[in-house]
């Protein structure tokens, strides 16, 4: 195998370590696949910052009688061992391109962080819960509960804000992600595979995929390259960025967000890669930051993303959006631009009306979206089990639709939009939402 | 006959002329009920074989039923009784329009007030199906009679599961005109592999089907300007979760259902020490700090003074309309409506997120 970097060619190889069991022990070590965490090496992470005044760490496995709530994140544990940059590049390093070289991987295994926020927070600037159940009939509609979770929960030290706890602990749990990562650093992985958009025949059709993110402000942020997208316009990314961990969430709209994981593993990323050379050619990824404040913002943003894409040649594209209500605005005219120029939009959605309920589907669409894929609809409710272990911290759970539970590992009635990352995961089980 | 009576037992609902009373000239006779079937029920009674029967046909000239629908329903009613029905069959009625508007409001009696299950049959351009297809189940038949031999196994065979209550699967399968609302399955494959599957039959000009299908929604027309403002009575609505600290009527800051009124009587202008928003889908912050900025009292207090207006109304009403659920919406607006029109109110100003 060659194991150099040929600098003209963007090649990622990526090996897996997967991981069948998390232990704790006097060393932070992967030994096969059991991977032993000292508790003291991540306490004296947690120690560097001054925001943070300790950790608790426990870890919860796929049929555990596990809830898991408070949560900010889900990161895999990762590292790069050549090739430019560092993983979770702009953090970790500086904002280097990656995506080339090779990239070491536990797999099977996520880190979670999960804290609660100091300050009280007005509206949509507020943290949205997200549970996470490890077992029961909430499973399939979260993120996160098909992987063993060394979940990290912190605590703030006393009067600091919001934003500095939020940094503290997006920093901490990226060292976290590295240092668990560099236990494979000397081992042979089990699996190899490489990513790179390789010359392919001329006549396979050419996709792009346009992913819509949501990045406002202070707990709705996306990081590029360490970055908040802010009001920044559509841009092109290379799909082995995303998988060296190039964007990092700081969304906690957590029935809608994107996991920094997911954001490495992106459904239609894996999908159109698995299929290129085979019957398509991934052209690449335009970025567009959803949710712009105004509509003629969102016609801007809309515009200039068809715009690349055209000058990519695309013929085909795939479009899926994070977040909800004005997001759709902004996703609907993505897919009218396309359209527009000549490109065949393809677009990929939760509905927003309730199960049963009747009401229309989407908040906003236009003619153009002909070709829509359903994750599903919202709303599925669902009888939130009695659990063994709560994790997060406090038992107490604020839902969006007022709802509060006094003791969160006690058994209660939910729905599907408490669930982490339910837009997401809805799609991943292979939900589809059918007229009666 | 003996073997049958603990199957299905329909009554089953034809107007005159396919009952054999003849064509126009018997519009308008009342109702009437005949014992077995009659017409087209002699087919669906014939298919039934050892299942079930028609036991009763419920017969109406059209004209008739859509001046004296309640006189109707009674008679469904008694004679779903006196016969023991377990399932309404009406049709199928094609083309005809006041057959199917009759259809389709009897079966729509028979499942909200009588409680069995109903089935009806008739072509997507009959009034009745539009009228209906969403509170009943309709399955589409072509718009002339020929097409008869064809409707009715599918009518039995439906008619048959509804009444052994076996459940019923999506529109598409089952084949009953979509009623709007949608429910969640789970398939073999995830939405990326669905999606990149539709690109490539969308380029390839293949055939290709949208998961979601996105029809025209009512558009509000938004009224006329007043014009003139000097003899206006406004009242301020608004749906940005705007509430007295302590949130009385605990209005949720997602999904609320309902309302409050809030005296703004003798309030020159809001204090955020009074007032406050409980909106969960944007940023409140500076409403907040000056709950005037949402809800314009300050301003309409001073046009008030100068006689731009004639008077603010002493109350404002709120919801909150993050992820409001439509038919929700539209009741508060219709009880917001009826209220303001009561106290005067010539002029609503609407704020909204």
């Amino acid at each position: 195998m060659d194991n150099t970097v040929d600098k003209k060619k963007i090649k990622l190889r990526v090996e897996e370590y997967p991981i069948t069991e998390i232990g704790f022990g006097d060393r932070t070590v992967l030994e096969g696949t059991r991977l032993t965490v000292n508790l003291s090496d991540l306490e004296s992470m947690a120690h560097e910052e001054d925001a943070l005044s300790g950790i608790d760490v426990a870890v919860a496995r796929p049929g555990d009688s596990v809830r898991i709530i408070h949560v900010l994140d889900a990161l895999e544990a990762m590292t790069k061992v050549d090739g430019p940059g560092t993983v979770y590049p702009g953090f970790l390093g500086p904002a280097v391109t990656v995506g080339q070289g090779i990239t070491k991987k536990l797999t099977g295994m996520l880190i979670l962080s999960a804290t609660e926020f100091p300050e009280p927070m007005p509206g949509g600037l507020g943290f949205r819960e997200g549970i996470i159940d490890m077992t029961g009939p909430g499973q399939p509609y979260c993120q996160a509960s098909n992987t063993i979770n060394l979940v990290v929960t912190y605590q703030p030290r006393a009067g600091v804000t919001n934003q500095e706890l939020d940094d503290a602990i997006r920093r901490t749990t990226l060292r976290i992600a590295h240092a668990i990562g560099q236990t494979s650093s000397s081992l042979t992985p089990a699996e190899t595979k490489t990513y790179e958009l390789h010359k392919v025949p001329s006549d396979l059709p050419r996709i792009v995929y346009i992913d819509q993110i949501m990045s406002q402000t202070l707990m709705t942020q996306t990081f590029l390259y360490g970055k908040a997208l802010g009001d920044t316009f559509p841009t092109l990314i290379h799909p082995n960025e995303l998988i060296d961990g190039a964007i990092v969430t700081g969304n906690y709209k957590n029935v809608q967000k994107v996991a920094t994981y997911l954001h490495c593993n992106k459904p239609l990323m894996k999908e159109l890669y698995s299929r290129h050379g085979v019957d398509l050619n991934f052209i690449g990824i335009v970025i567009n930051r959803g949710h712009r404040d105004t509509f003629l913002l969102k016609e801007h943003g809309a515009q200039y993303a068809a715009k690349v894409a055209k000058m990519l040649d695309a013929e085909g594209a795939v479009i899926a959006f994070e977040g909800g209500g004005g997001a759709t605005i902004d996703f609907m005219l993505t897919i009218k631009a396309c359209e527009q120029l000549g490109i065949r939009a393809v677009a990929e959605m939760y509905e927003h009306a309730f199960v049963g309920s009747g009401e229309f589907p989407i908040v906003f669409h236009v003619p153009e979206a002909d070709a829509m894929i359903s994750r599903g609809a919202q709303g599925e409710i669902i009888a939130a089990p009695k659990v063994d272990r709560l994790l997060g911290g406090s038992p107490q759970l604020s839902l969006y639709n007022g709802g509060f539970i006094e003791d969160a590992s006690q058994a209660f009635t939910a729905d599907s939009t408490d669930y982490w990352g339910e837009n997401w995961q809805l799609g991943e089980s292979g939900y589809v939402a059918r007229d009666y | 006959m003996g073997q049958r009576v603990n199957g299905i037992r329909i009554v089953h609902y034809l107007n005159t002329f396919f009952a054999g009373f003849g064509g126009e000239e018997s519009n308008d006779m009342g109702p009437r009920v005949e014992v077995g079937s009659r017409g087209p029920g002699q087919l669906i009674d014939k298919l039934l074989g050892y299942s079930g029967e028609v036991v009763a046909t419920l017969i109406c000239g059209d004209n008739f039923f859509m001046g004296n629908e309640s006189e109707v329903h009674q008679f469904l009613e008694r004679t779903a009784k006196e016969y023991r029905s377990n399932l309404i069959v009406a049709g199928p009625a094609f083309s005809a329009g006041r057959y199917g508007l009759g259809c389709g409001s009897v079966c729509q009696f028979a499942n909200e007030n009588l409680d069995l299950p109903a089935v009806t049959a008739m072509s997507i351009e009959n009034p009745g199906a539009e009228f209906r297809k969403k509170k009943v189940f309709i399955l589409p038949t072509g718009i002339s009679v020929k097409s008869m031999p064809e409707v009715i196994p599918r009518l039995v065979q439906f008619g048959m599961k509804l009444a052994e209550k076996t459940p019923i699967g999506p529109a598409e399968t089952e084949g009953y005109l979509p009623r709007g609302i949608r429910f969640n399955e789970r398939i073999g494959k995830t939405s990326a592999q669905r999606s990149v599957d539709m690109v490539l039959l969308k380029l390839r000009g293949e055939p290709y089907q949208t998961e979601i299908k996105l029809e025209e929604q009512e558009r509000v027309t938004p009224p006329a300007p007043l014009g003139t403002f000097g003899e206006a009575v406004v009242a301020i609505v608004t749906e940005t979760g705007f509430v007295p600290h302590g949130n009385p009527d605990r209005i949720a800051s997602a999904y609320a259902n309902v309302w409050g009124r809030y005296s703004i009587a003798d309030i020159d202008s809001l204090s955020p020490d009074k007032f406050m928003y409980i909106h969960g889908g944007h940023n409140t912050k500076c409403a907040n700090q000056d709950p005037n900025r949402s809800v314009p009292v300050d301003a309409l207090r001073v046009m008030e003074r100068k006689g731009q207006i004639k008077q603010l109304i002493d109350e404002v009403f709120s919801t909150c309309g993050n992820g409001g659920k439509l038919a929700v919406m539209q009741r508060i607006g219709e009880e917001m409506a009826e209220e303001l029109k009561r106290k005067g109110a010539t002029a609503v100003i609407l704020t909204s997120t």
